[in-house]
């Protein structure tokens, strides 16, 4: 009986649901699409040489990690329809209902109208996953071909998943139903809104961002300041201002605390000086970042960690800034009412509206943008990273197999190899595993002089030499046209990441070099920035000497690189227990000092870097997506519960005599405002950011990808979002007319 | 004296062929320019009804009501909220104010929504919360005044157009005893001194008591009419018990 009257329920109120439904709908399907690459069963229709373990065994965690913000949104939900039928809910216990039974009434409906949409959604995951599955395809360079993704494994996953999700939050509805007293749920509906004051509405915030900015000023004082004097002018003007600004945000704490604590004044100015820097303290402190690195670079601090410190605590005060932001609206709006007349009379209704809707929904609007910035910046980078890291992976993943040692973590000079690398053992173990070799090159690097072995700080790093002959043999065995040197000059091998004005200053600072006892000049336009490889690279210098043979036999060797093409692609298997034997064999020979040395397989290399950088892609566009969807939901939804909280309103003024035209245009202001400000706001925000991306990152990314391909990118991502969004927004409109029309 | 309303032989009807009810049949009468008229009756007499109909809010199944001589009934639909805006004047049971705005805002904004110049408004308002003593509490919320001010509030942006009728729908139905007189004195004084015309339905005696003349209704019907005259309210209150017992009405509605 109970079931069948929520049945009755869920179609009676299938309008209302509509937005969630759709929600949900599509994040399922995200979920499906995503999770059914990780299936078994997806694994077994791949390529020999292709494995996607690594990749599903992380997949599999991050989907569903991303997948549990899904409880905000249900949860938000369902407080959105648990307030709209509250007096339902009342009416019915006081006709006789037990309350237990309303709220396992609502529990079905709820359970009932999520499995429908879990339904859909896998439909929709299904046709997804073809589209996930295409670009994982083109990834490994394999064509793609449709199939049937209906896997059991993924379904029963994903419906679990879900139901687990429902019940938990069904549990929390029930407890919520249960403990209302029936008089609150009869005139709920009837309460005001609550005034509260900005001081209420951001203290904590700015309690949680002083402490923030308290680590900034430790930050500089104890890690920056000391090292005061090595520093550029550029430097010291960012530490200068990072602190200044800092100090400034704390002072306007203290003022703050005291205006409202002792004052008993608002204190909005003060929250908006607050707010501002707060954001210029966050800005500086993306830029102290390139610091940072540059102190790690210079050895001056010790630890990785220190590069992501900067980032976190930007993030912080950015955060902040835009809490503050949204608080500080309502008391924007209040002046501009104040001070201009006209505008204030003109917009009464809508500044009403707005106002009073700000002091409840200002921190809700401040996540919102916060989310909709880290979607945007997330979707529109993302394909510039992953080029920048397919771009890398093509670059070192040249040969079939290649092996190389390191001196960087060699101790003593004595302790270098004497030679080149003894082969033999490699290239018999292919011949037997059955794959033909067609083409080896066995490599040695030099240091000019001894003394380039103790320099171990990374902006010092000499550049290394290598020897003519063998550098051919790496340009015949990658399918270049061998070169020549005139006697007694040497050439320079440029890895892909060096550009054009790094070698042009390089070579006027080095026109002579001197290698052991020679010396030797530059020969004319002998810049090779040919792809041989990463092996010669390794002392993390873009740059190695191309010097002659002759030279070379007098100098220190540094390291050994071999490298060999075979015939056909290693096997995913093989090229484990390859991996594995040889790294064994490496260890055990001791032609190279133990630790040393590394072997690079192109079939792992390419599938533990597609792996990564499908991750990257895959996992940051569900990702984003997933917030994206959520965010513009929770937007929708606070314009709905709006539109049938403020019927009243509406009918009010139709009573007044305003007409029909004129409360449309009263909807579409409102809602443009409440849409238009988290969406405009995280749209400069994200253009500020990525053009931060684009300039600071220009190093690392062009050799990879061109700027105009960056700049494509992030263009695409806008349009699809603004697509998204005005879907979004005439849904919600329409909706709202509907709910404004069901009364007047 | 001009008429300012004359309801011509109004008839409602709600239902289908089959079950028709009757919600109005067939009322006449004329309001004065400056009248204040209360309509009484049981529930179920029609008086709402024939409020909404005045109000342009419902239509009539016939008849013609004219206000000023143009006939409300003919008015086109995209019309209607501007003939509204300019001539009538709404204070309803509940108040209807709008929670989000001040006081003054909420009567400034049926001046804006007539589109009155700007730098009138703030003069114009605090003229008419003078008259209707609110002044103190212009910038307090609905939520911060109590019933009466609040519905005084309302008369105030009744009035601020200077509506040719003031229409109220059980004007003292939320408020106490006490805020109700208060109310009501204001009302009087809307109609004396400031030259409004009203148009009030209650079902309470002691409201009506207030007004000028009292039309009394009955299944949809004038049953009879009572004028103030010379009496004084007290006198007038009397007289409305006898007809409201001659009604069948409960004298218990009287307070």
């Amino acid at each position: 009986m109970h079931v069948k009257l929520a049945l009755r329920n869920v179609r009676r109120s299938a309008k209302d649901y509509l937005i969630y439904v759709l929600t949900m709908v599509l994040t399922v399907g995200l979920f499906y699409g995503f999770l059914s690459i990780t299936s078994p069963f997806y694994n077994s229709r791949l390529p020999i040489q292709m494995n996607l373990d690594y990749f599903s065994s992380k997949m599999k965690i991050i989907i569903p990690l991303i997948a549990l913000l899904l409880i905000f949104l249900i949860s938000y939900v369902n407080s959105y329809i648990i307030r709209r039928r509250k007096k339902e809910f009342a009416l019915q216990i006081i006709m006789g209902m037990e309350q237990r039974t309303v709220a396992y009434m609502f529990f079905i409906e709820m359970l009932i109208m999520g499995l429908i949409a879990v339904g859909i959604g896998i439909v929709l995951g299904i046709m997804l996953s073809q589209l996930v599955s295409a670009i994982i395809m083109s990834s490994f360079g394999v064509t793609y071909k449709i199939y049937f993704s209906a896997y059991p494994d993924t379904i029963a996953w994903t419906l679990t998943f879900f139901t687990v999700l429902f019940i938990i939050n069904g549990i929390k509805n029930i407890r919520i139903i249960r403990k209302q007293k029936i008089i609150d749920m009869l005139h709920d509906n009837q309460k005001t809104e609550s005034t509260t004051t900005i001081k209420e509405m951001i203290l904590p915030s700015v309690l949680a961002t002083s402490v923030i900015a308290i680590c900034i000023l430790l930050l500089c004082i104890v890690k920056i300041i000391p090292f005061w004097n090595q520093f550029n002018q550029k430097a010291q003007i960012i530490t200068g201002a990072s602190i200044i600004s800092t100090a400034m945000f704390l002072l306007c704490v203290l003022v703050f605390l005291f205006n409202t604590y002792m004052m008993k004044r608002e204190g909005s100015l003060t929250a908006l000086l607050l707010a501002v820097f707060a954001l210029i303290t966050g800005i500086i402190q993306l830029q102290s970042q390139g610091l940072i690195d540059e102190m790690l670079r210079n050895g001056l601090i010790n630890g990785a960690f220190y590069t992501f410190i900067p980032p976190i605590l930007s993030l912080g005060m950015i955060i902040f800034f835009f809490i503050a932001f949204f608080c500080c609206l309502s008391w924007i709006l209040v002046l501009i009412k104040r001070k201009s007349k006209n505008f204030g009379y003109q917009n009464l209704f809508l500044l009403g509206q707005l106002n009073s809707k700000l002091k409840t929904n200002s921190k809700t609007m401040a996540v919102l943008t916060c989310v909709f910035l880290c979607s945007l910046v997330l979707l529109g980078w993302l394909p510039t990273l992953t080029g920048q890291m397919d771009g890398y992976l093509k670059a070192r993943s040249i040969y079939d197999v290649q092996i190389f040692s390191a001196y960087t973590i060699v101790e003593s000079i004595d302790d270098l190899p004497k030679a080149g690398l003894d082969h033999s053992y490699i290239d018999n173990y292919l011949t037997e595993g059955g794959y033909d070799i067609t083409g080896t090159a066995n490599v040695e690097t030099y240091f000019l002089k001894d003394s380039d072995f103790n320099i171990r700080i990374e902006k010092y790093m000499p550049a290394l030499g290598v020897s003519l002959s063998d550098y051919n043999s790496l340009l015949h065995l990658s399918g270049h046209k061998e070169i020549t040197l005139p006697e007694g000059s040497f050439a320079i091998a440029w890895s892909d990441k060096a550009l054009d004005d790094e070698i042009d200053k390089y070579n006027r600072q080095h026109t002579q070099i001197h290698a052991g006892e020679y010396t030797l000049t530059k020969a004319e336009r002998a810049d090779y920035q040919i792809n041989v490889g990463m092996g010669i690279f390794t002392s993390r210098m873009k740059a190695v000497y191309i010097l002659p043979d002759s030279v070379c036999n007098t100098l220190t060797l540094a390291t050994t690189y071999y490298a060999a093409n075979t015939k056909e692609a290693l096997s995913y298997d093989f090229a484990v227990k390859l991996d594995n034997d040889i790294n064994l064999w490496l260890n055990n020979t001791n032609m190279i000092p133990k630790d040393s040395g590394y072997v690079r397989l192109k079939t792992l290399q390419l599938n533990e870097g597609i792996s990564n950088s499908l991750m990257f892609q895959l996992g940051g566009t569900y990702t984003s997506l997933v917030l994206i969807v959520i965010c513009l939901t929770i937007l929708a939804l606070q314009q709905l519960t709006d539109s049938s909280e403020h019927r009243q309103r509406f009918k009010i003024i139709e009573k007044l005599g305003v007409d029909k035209t004129q409360i449309s245009k009263y909807i579409r202001q409102q809602m443009s405002v409440w849409f238009g400000i988290p969406i405009i706001t995280s749209f400069a925000g994200a253009g500020a950011t990525l053009t931060y991306l684009i300039c600071a990152n220009y190093r690392s990314y062009i050799p990879y990808v061109t700027r105009q391909e960056v700049i494509t990118n992030i263009f695409i991502v806008y349009v699809t979002f603004i697509i998204v969004f005005i879907c979004y927004f005439s849904f919600t409109y329409f909706l709202f007319k509907r709910n404004i029309n069901e009364s007047l | 004296m001009t008429h300012i309303l004359k309801i011509d032989h109004i008839e409602k009807y709600y239902g289908n062929k089959s079950n028709v009810t009757k919600a109005i049949d067939d009322i006449s009468f004329e309001v004065q320019n400056g009248e204040f008229i209360a309509i009484m009756g049981a529930s179920g007499s029609g008086k709402t009804t024939l409020l909404n109909c005045i109000s342009t809010i419902d239509t009539v199944s016939a008849g013609h009501i004219f206000l000023h001589d143009k006939d409300v009934t003919e008015i086109r639909e995209n019309e209607l909220a501007r003939f509204r805006r300019e001539n009538l004047g709404f204070v309803f049971q509940d108040f209807n104010l709008l929670d989000t705005l001040t006081i003054r805002e909420n009567i400034a904004m049926a001046l804006t929504i007539n589109k009155a110049p700007v730098q009138e408004i703030d003069s114009r308002v605090e003229q008419m919360a003078k008259k209707l003593d609110i002044l103190p509490i212009l910038d307090k919320f609905p939520y911060q005044v109590s019933g009466g001010q609040k519905q005084r509030c309302a008369c105030a942006r009744a009035m601020i157009n200077k509506p040719k009728l003031i229409l109220a729908d059980e004007p003292t139905g939320a408020l106490d005893s006490r805020s109700a007189q208060l109310l009501l004195t204001t009302m009087q004084t809307m109609n004396q001194e400031l030259g409004a015309t009203i148009l009030m339905v209650t079902h309470d005696a002691f409201t009506a008591s207030y007004a000028k003349r009292i039309l009394f209704l009955k299944d949809g019907q004038i049953f009879t009419e009572i004028q103030r005259g010379e009496q004084s309210r007290k006198q007038l209150f009397g007289k409305i018990l006898d007809v409201m017992a001659l009604l069948g009405g409960d004298l218990s509605d009287a307070r």
